[in-house]
């Protein structure tokens, strides 16, 4: 739309329709963009989260020398819509002891903290138009940045505590407190595993922690490489995955979800997979550099072609979070699940003291050799 | 944005009300949950853009799974057989009344208001005045500008560093003795 603006500035229009077009300008940026935005990352996490499922069954497929599901469409790629399908489609049953409002909001609290963190990741470095305005990749580059997504992934645990409650069946009651008692416990080491990337970073823009990696030449995982292994377990118990799977225990154990069908399922499942994305995401700009293109000079080739180093960002950015996601899929497939004493005397006799003594650490060494 | 305001202001007035009267433990619990993010929603409306996202962090995410796990162990049936308003029902609505009356009668005639208060006192002055009330306020844009963060951390850890670090023995001494309560035998 700055094009109209310009034209109507250059005939010497009048005033009114200059203004006109600054309402428009305004409107475009205040809401436009930012929902055009929202649109396409919506879209593309959703689809991200639809095919890391097949991606994850593939692998395990080849882990177990099996071949996985190879059925629907070539290689199996409709897999993520058939399952989707089924999932519509099935009934939706509400248990007669249920209370059906917590019921059906339980579903909710449990799928938009997954994707609302998202906003504030910064995938590239801006994207340059022709007519010489910068376009961030990134849905809300503010100044709290990881701390938003702390705070909103917080909230997903009341998914799993009301929809357990709720189900009015002491299965899911005890699945539920399970989960809620493993979720706090990791909470702490994964936010404090966080907080030593931040102190390195000096910030809690994700943008300027990549900046801040550029930088110092090397990637956070090398002087965190402790709060890097925090973070890997925790985040693996914060996202109910294998070893740490009690929540759900899909075949043995009956978990938070035992009442639902149906697409209210689906929900919990999406939202599930949605978090391993995040945590990925996350994990590949706080350690791996984000979107830095290994052994090439950024700033350089930013200075010199732009959009060529906007678009190379996005695929690197995209290799590194699929390598997270890869990571998760082997210790799936390698270790069996901890018993649950087990697994709260990891979180709090084990990695606790381990993180705050990191964050110790990290601020000595910030202090001194990193000034 | 006073539109805004109003709104919110009713929804957390409406979560606190649900909060005292509801009769089961958990609805309670989910309107104070409702309640912390409204009061989030306001913090952020107000530019505390930290502010509310400890109030998430801390009040929402952490404080209320903990209240929600006390309040499952809970006999909810007896809860709900239990009489829970007595006889100073009435005097407590009226005390509490006339505590709301005096509060909204202090906050009325403060100096809290929606303008910048150098502007106010520069205008009151005369023009003479309004040159430096300017620069007062570009100042104050600037601060504003500066990070969110930033500014906490510069009043948490500079210039109110020992009631700061005060604070956090006192909840450490809150917590051990927390602990030696909770815990019959170490």
């Amino acid at each position: 739309m700055s094009r109209l603006a310009r034209s109507a500035g250059n005939r010497g229009s009048t005033p009114r329709e200059a203004k006109r077009a600054m309402t428009y300008e305004v409107l475009l940026n205040t809401v436009g963009w930012p929902l055009a935005k929202i649109v396409v990352l919506l879209a593309a996490v959703l689809t991200v989260v639809a095919y890391i499922g097949w991606f994850e069954r593939r692998l395990l497929g080849l882990f177990q020398s099996r071949l996985g599901p190879n059925r629907v469409g070539p290689l199996g790629l409709l897999q993520p819509v058939a399952d989707g399908l089924k999932l519509f489609l099935k009934e939706d049953i509400v248990p007669l002891n249920a209370r059906p409002f917590l019921f059906k909001l339980a579903p909710v609290f449990a799928f938009f903290p997954a994707f609302l963190g998202f906003a504030v990741v910064s995938w590239a470095l801006p994207w340059a138009t022709p007519s010489g305005r910068h376009h961030g990749f990134v849905v809300a580059d503010v100044d709290l940045g990881i701390l938003l997504v702390l705070a909103v992934s917080s909230l997903g645990i009341f998914g799993i505590i009301l929809g357990g409650w709720s189900s009015g069946s002491k299965y899911p009651l005890m699945g539920s407190l399970r989960s809620a008692s493993q979720m706090l416990a990791y909470e702490i080491p994964l936010t404090l595993s966080v907080i030593a990337v931040i102190l390195l970073g000096g910030s809690f823009r994700l943008s300027d922690i990549v900046a801040a990696q550029q930088k110092l030449g090397a990637y956070f995982i090398l002087p965190g490489l402790l709060a890097f292994g925090v973070y890997l377990i925790s985040a693996v118990a914060e996202t109910n995955r294998v070893p740490f799977d009690l929540p759900e225990g899909e075949s043995e154990i009956i978990g938070f979800h035992t009442e639902y069908s149906g697409m209210r399922f689906g929900f919990f499942f999406v939202a599930e997979y949605a978090n391993m994305v995040l945590i990925s995401v996350i994990a590949a700009s706080l350690f791996l550099g984000g979107y830095d293109l290994p052994g090439v000079d950024d700033a350089a080739l930013y200075a010199a072609h732009p959009n060529l180093a906007s678009a190379l960002g996005v695929f690197a950015f995209a290799a590194k979070s699929a390598l997270f996601a890869y990571f998760y899929v082997w210790i799936r497939a390698t270790f069996p699940r901890y018993r649950y004493d087990q697994l709260l005397r990891i979180g709090w006799v084990v990695l606790l003291p381990i993180a705050l003594a990191n964050v110790a650490l990290v601020a000595l060494l910030k202090l001194w050799l990193l000034r | 944005m006073a539109f805004l305001w109003i709104l919110l202001a009713a929804f957390i007035a409406a979560c606190a009300l649900g909060v005292v009267l509801s009769r089961s433990p958990i609805t309670s619990a989910v309107s104070l949950l409702a309640g912390f993010l409204g009061v989030g929603i306001l913090y952020l409306c107000l530019r505390a853009e930290f502010v509310a996202a400890a109030q998430v962090l801390v009040y929402a995410g952490g404080i209320m799974v903990l209240y929600l796990i006390g309040v499952m162990f809970t006999d909810s049936e007896a809860l709900r057989l239990t009489r829970q308003a007595h006889f100073q029902a009435w005097p407590a609505f009226f005390l509490v009344l006339a505590l709301f009356l005096w509060m909204g009668h202090r906050l009325y005639r403060s100096e809290f208001t929606a303008e910048p208060p150098v502007l106010r006192v520069a205008v009151a002055a005369g023009a003479d005045q309004e040159a430096s009330a300017k620069t007062a306020l570009a100042e104050r844009a600037g601060l504003a500008k500066e990070s969110n963060p930033r500014q906490v951390s510069v009043a948490l850890f500079r210039d109110f560093l020992y009631p700061f670090e005060a604070a956090s023995v006192l909840l450490t001494v809150a917590v051990l003795g927390g602990v030696f309560l909770a815990k019959k035998e170490v």
